[in-house]
């Protein structure tokens, strides 16, 4: 029993899970909204490479956070601005920003500090320790625990009470799934949408922050790895819910905990790869009856006016 | 058949407080002219029809009275007061509720929440579900209307769905429900539900408009009516002093008059086109066709007439194999087409089809003249050059077709959106008839049309009726049909309510069997259809 | 002489967002270049002189052009028809794998059957792979965006986990064995990689051109992607041909790994790709869709790479500028699309 539950892979789980549920978010939020995000991608990479870098030069992780999240918000006001403006498609503007961040990213790691590969090593925002010991049983967990987790996880509980117990929420919610009627029911439905779009930015910035500033010391080329698809997929693993994408998140880092502290599993690291997407897709497949998400997402809002 | 009682007297005028006033209304839209000098006293408490055909202009007005449009000229007066409203949102808080034709609801949410939408009870921050399902509940008993707070709106079948709608309006508070086309999706059980919905709405003090097209219904729920037609009120009647027959007349038909010149037709040859006993079971329930049989002839003009929407589009769609025939034939040259939907229906044989819309249907937009002179014909010998597309070929024909049909063009390689209507009319006109079909198709062949393009469509049609070619002409003109065709056929959901003569009928016959009504053999008494 | 100027004046609005795109992007390269200290007119010189200088450059060039073709014209097969394939990138990476398999398992098979045979092994991989998110779709109701998202991710994991486990080169890279001789696509200019692949992606390019502009289906599928409503009336069958423009688009797709395989790897490598099956999106855009149109695009973005790396020896400026040039690009196309939209309404409709 101790080899599959194991503190290890607990803590484990947890840290692999944080870029991918705060990402996922982010996601979800976009989503909810009408607008698909393929670029989680390059905005927590951008996230990852802004909060290393300001780190780096302010000696201040936390200076770092706000930079991934400034480095978010300008993407987003790039994304909503091409999807919502301009009416482009969704995707193209999305494997836009993946191409910029990737690309951007190398060469100001070169400009800053001629080397290709990665950063100096950069203060880290750290965990939290016995700060939250006292909590009775759960205190335990949150040692390990980075602050970013915390305030991913805060941002989960304050998403799903702004989802579904708050008046906005609700108008957020119809946008993504019929934006006509909510405009024919007077909400604003353009400025829900930016708003929405930056601020699932902002958190896909937040996420990537972790990777660099969080998990590891350090930021190196591409790191995201593909977690930003990962997340896409606990978006809609986890029915677009943030409690959805928390709980997705969780089991996909579990499986790949699994797999890293577990060596006589002898599960391949590709297989692991894999799976959050066949997953997804199994799941997509034959599980849900019209896992379509928001029923209006990716779809241009064509203001009649 | 009764006539007049169209201008309420003045005493009338001076007795009653309006709900709703109109004066004078103008929107044009470009040279479009969509509504234009409409004039509507609505009286408080009162169900008011407001009766036109598809185009007419009802849309464009009913948006205008929701806020979604501003009128360019007129005067709107609301319980007396003048309102110019800027957004659909000043509307609803001034009074006026819209249920409209295509449902605004979020599938996804439930009643409860959909009601709430946008105008949720009173509080800063926080959803107070349970108070608003308190005001929910009240207006419920209020109004007699059940529904499960908690279901999903996807979930509810169409009936219950507008009743969610209408609960939306009340919760805000309307005393002016304007439904839009409301029976066009419900079934007969439904319909008689809903009825009792609107008159419990004005027993509760609400005004009602009732925009529709189905004279049936508005003979048989509103106390006034009002119709439009071209974009114009043409009058407004008590319903008891007027019946669907004079309805229908005043609905329906242009006002301008061809001369079209029909020489006498003896005979006609082969029977080219034969629909027998056919019955299909679309989506659209009210468009389905019901044990439909008639047969087009050579040298013969077959019209076919209703108001729109009553299953031409079905009959189309089965005529050149679009669709499945749940039962019946239909027979092209003499060979049934068989159920296979996707077959080319010009591989049947010599047919030319001008479709009812030319913009969506008979054209691309993105293309140019030229690449659009050959649609549905690149399959063919004559642009072909060893199985590659000819432009030499094409460009030859496409003169042809312009020189012959006298279309307007400066440049064939401009998009097909530089014509106007009537220059792309004839274009496709000329596409379809090029190759001398045997059997032609044409469904609304002159619809936003000028008159020039019209005249010369008709003379081609009439011109290859003499050549023993087949026509079958569908169309909402009854003037059209009637001047055109040798023999006729009035189609009402999905049904034929009579096959002749245009002389075997008079036109207000003609209106009534639009209206659903078949002629008893003789003539004179009418019996009502089963709806 | 006004029938010449029209025509011009008609081309040249089509081609305005590309230009503008490319325009903005090398007014922004200017600016960084001048923010970090640099002489852009130096740093351009020394691109397009890395890119196109001698035969060698040029043939780097087109090296790395051609994959943006492939994917460009697989882009295009399927948007004309009215489909969005994202999956590039994954039937890529199969087509790719499967070349390999079949490249390096037979020997001693003649070059004129095995090669013909290895590309159209990966051709069916590619179409297999695209079939798929199409399937799960019409039978399914799985979003095609979604679908296509998670199957490049698994074919990549996939075609990974074959390689490092199953069918790999004993070593330290994650690849797999060498193909054999006769399955090589030939260089044609030395160390340039630049091989017969390519010439077969411009033939490609004037075929598809042919097909789509002068063949009845190819207009057919040209109709169908632009008004599907108008399909049936025009004798053609919108399913059937959604479905083959996006097998075609697979096929291609899967060609386009081939290519990288058999001509300039010589095996199959985990994670060969930077992105191309998203890249040749841009490209295909920039080229407003046509398989000619897409060539300069395709080229232009080679350019942007090899030129990229000759700059940063000559000049202090780092090779990505030229990456970062190329998605400057994409976001500006992106963006310009609207600008179509614009024009078709400033033409209007004469009444």
């Amino acid at each position: 029993m101790n080899k599959f539950l194991s503190a290890n892979i607990i803590t484990s789980t947890i840290s692999i899970a944080t870029p991918l549920f705060i990402a996922a978010l982010g996601g979800l939020f976009n989503e909810r909204v009408g607008i698909v995000n393929v670029g989680l991608e390059g905005i927590m990479l951008s996230g990852a490479f802004t909060s290393a870098v300001v780190s780096y030069y302010t000696g201040s992780a936390w200076m770092g956070v706000v930079g991934a999240i400034l480095i978010g918000i300008l993407l987003g006001i790039l994304h909503s601005f091409i999807c919502i403006k301009l009416q482009a498609e969704h995707v193209v503007s999305g494997v836009a920003i993946n191409i910029l961040a990737e690309s951007t990213t190398i060469f100001l790691l070169q400009l800053f500090f001629g080397n290709k590969g990665q950063t100096p090593t950069v203060t880290t925002i750290g965990n939290l320790g016995s700060k939250l010991d006292s909590i009775p049983i759960l205190g335990v967990l949150f040692h390990n625990m980075s602050y970013i987790t915390l305030i991913g996880i805060v941002l989960i509980i304050i998403s799903h009470v702004f989802l579904y117990y708050t008046k906005a929420g609700l108008r957020y919610r119809s946008i993504g799934e019929n934006p006509y009627a909510a405009q024919s029911l007077g909400i604003d439905v353009k400025s829900y949408m930016y708003i929405g779009v930056i601020i699932g930015c902002a958190m896909a910035g937040l996420a990537g922050s972790y990777l660099s500033i969080g998990m590891l010391n350090v930021f190196t080329k591409n790191m995201t790895a593909g977690r930003g698809y990962i997340a896409l997929a606990a978006v809609i693993f986890g029915r677009w819910t943030p409690l959805g994408s928390l709980l997705a998140s969780l089991f996909f880092g579990y499986v790949m905990a699994l797999q890293i502290s577990t060596q006589s599993l002898a599960i391949p690291a590709q297989v692991v790869e894999m799976f959050p997407y066949i997953a997804t897709l199994v799941v997509l497949t034959f599980a849900y009856k019209n896992a379509k998400g928001p029923a209006h997402t990716g779809r241009p809002f064509i203001n009649e006016k | 058949m009764k006539q007049g009682g169209a201008i309420l007297s003045a005493k009338e005028v001076e007795m009653m407080s309006y709900a709703l006033e109109v004066k004078g209304l103008k929107k044009h839209f470009g040279p479009v002219k969509a509504n234009e000098d409409v004039n509507i006293e609505v009286k408080e408490g009162s169900i008011h029809a407001i009766i036109g055909e598809n185009g007419a202009g009802k849309t464009t007005l009913v948006r205008n009275l929701c806020g979604l449009y501003q009128p360019d000229e007129g005067e709107i007066k609301l319980f007396g007061q003048p309102q110019k409203f800027k957004s659909p949102q000043e509307a609803i808080e001034k009074g006026i509720g819209i249920l409209h034709q295509h449902f605004m609801l979020v599938d996804a949410f439930t009643v409860l929440e959909n009601i709430l939408l946008g105008s949720e009870p009173n509080s800063k921050l926080i959803l107070k579900k349970d108070l608003g399902r308190k005001q929910v509940e009240k207006i419920c008993k209020q109004y007699n209307l059940e529904i499960d707070l908690d279901a999903t709106a996807g979930d509810l079948p169409v009936g219950l769905q507008q009743r969610l709608e209408i609960l939306k309006i009340l919760y805000r508070g309307a005393k002016l429900i304007i439904l839009d086309e409301p029976t066009a999706v419900l079934t007969p059980q439904e319909v008689n539900s809903f009825f009792q919905i609107i008159r419990d709405l004005t027993d509760n003090g609400c005004s009602v408009i009732f925009i529709s097209h189905k004279l049936k219904e508005v003979m048989e729920i509103s106390d006034y009516v009002t119709v439009i037609r071209d974009g114009t009120s043409v009058g407004t009647y008590k319903t008891a002093d007027v019946d669907e027959g004079f309805l229908a007349s005043q609905m329906i038909g242009r006002d301008v008059s061809l001369e079209i010149e029909k020489p006498e037709k003896k005979d006609f040859g082969e029977v080219v086109l034969e629909v027998e006993d056919v019955t299909t079971k679309g989506d659209k329930n009210s468009q389905n066709l019901r044990n439909v049989s008639f047969d087009v002839r050579e040298g013969e003009i077959f019209g076919v007439i209703g108001i729109a929407g009553n299953g031409q589009e079905e009959l189309i769609e089965s005529v050149l194999g679009f669709n499945e025939i749940e039962n019946g034939k239909i027979k092209i040259f003499g060979e049934e087409i068989g159920d296979k939907g996707t077959l080319n229906f010009r591989e049947r044989g010599n047919i030319g089809c001008i479709p009812s819309d030319r913009l969506k249907e008979g054209l691309v937009p993105d293309l140019s003249v030229l690449d659009n002179s050959y649609l549905g014909f690149q399959n063919d010998e004559a642009i072909l050059n060893k199985g590659f597309i000819s432009k030499a070929k094409v460009e030859e024909r496409a003169q042809e077709i312009i020189d012959k049909n006298n279309v307007k063009v400066s440049d064939l390689r401009t998009s097909i959106l530089n014509l106007s209507g009537g220059n792309q009319q004839k274009l496709i006109i000329g596409r379809e008839l090029l190759d001398d079909p045997k059997l032609i198709i044409a469904v609304q062949p002159t619809r936003g049309v000028d008159i020039g393009a019209i005249e010369f469509i008709y003379k081609n049609l009439i011109e290859r009726s003499q050549q023993k070619v087949a026509i079958l002409l569908v169309s909402n003109e009854l003037e059209e049909i009637l001047s055109l065709s040798d023999r006729i056929a009035v189609i009402f959901r999905g049904e034929i309510m009579g096959i002749g003569k245009p002389d075997d009928f008079t036109k207000e016959e003609v209106g009534l069997m639009m209206a659903g009504e078949r002629l008893a053999e003789g003539g004179s008494s009418h019996e009502r259809c089963n709806g | 002489m006004k029938d010449v100027m029209d025509k011009t004046k008609k081309v040249s609005l089509e081609l305005l967002p590309s230009l503008l795109a490319v325009i903005s992007a090398l007014i922004v390269g200017t600016i960084i270049i001048i923010l970090i200290g640099q002489n852009p007119m130096a740093a351009y010189k020394a691109m397009f002189k890395g890119a196109f200088g001698d035969m060698r450059a040029f043939g780097n060039t087109l090296q790395r052009a051609t994959p943006y073709i492939f994917g460009a014209l697989s882009f295009l097969m399927a948007a004309n028809g009215g489909l969005f394939n994202i999956g590039i990138e994954g039937q890529m990476y199969i087509g790719a794998f499967l070349s390999a398999i079949i490249g390096f398992s037979l020997t001693g098979v003649p070059k004129f059957l095995h090669l013909p045979l290895t590309l159209i092994v990966a051709m069916l991989g590619g179409m297999v792979w695209a079939c798929i998110p199409a399937i799960l779709k019409v039978k399914r109701g799985v979003h095609e965006v979604i679908g296509t998202v998670m199957l490049n991710y698994i074919a990549f994991a996939l075609t990974g986990y074959l390689t490092v486990h199953v069918f790999h080169d004993p070593g330290l890279v994650a690849q797999t064995f060498e193909v054999s001789q006769s399955s090589i696509l030939t260089e044609l200019v030395a160390t340039s990689k630049l091989n017969t692949g390519f010439i077969i992606s411009l033939f490609l390019c004037v075929g598809l051109f042919i097909f789509l502009y002068y063949t009845p289906w190819g207009y057919g599928i040209r109709v169908n992607g632009l008004n599907s409503t108008a399909s049936p009336y025009a004798g053609i069958n919108p399913k059937k041909v959604m479905m083959a423009s996006m097998v075609a688009s697979g096929a291609i797709s899967g060609l386009m790994g081939a290519e990288r395989v058999l001509g300039v790897y010589h095996k199959f490598i985990h994670a060969f790709s930077p992105g191309y099956g998203f890249t040749a999106i841009a490209v295909s855009l920039l080229g407003k869709n046509h398989p000619l149109g897409i060539i300069p695009a395709a080229i232009l973005f080679g350019a942007l790479e090899t030129g990229g790396s000759a700059m940063s020896i000559q000049v202090d400026v780092p090779r990505e500028l030229g990456l970062i040039l190329q998605a400057l690009i994409i976001v500006f196309i992106a963006s310009a699309q609207f600008i179509n939209k614009k024009i078709v309404a400033m033409n209007g409709e004469v009444r």
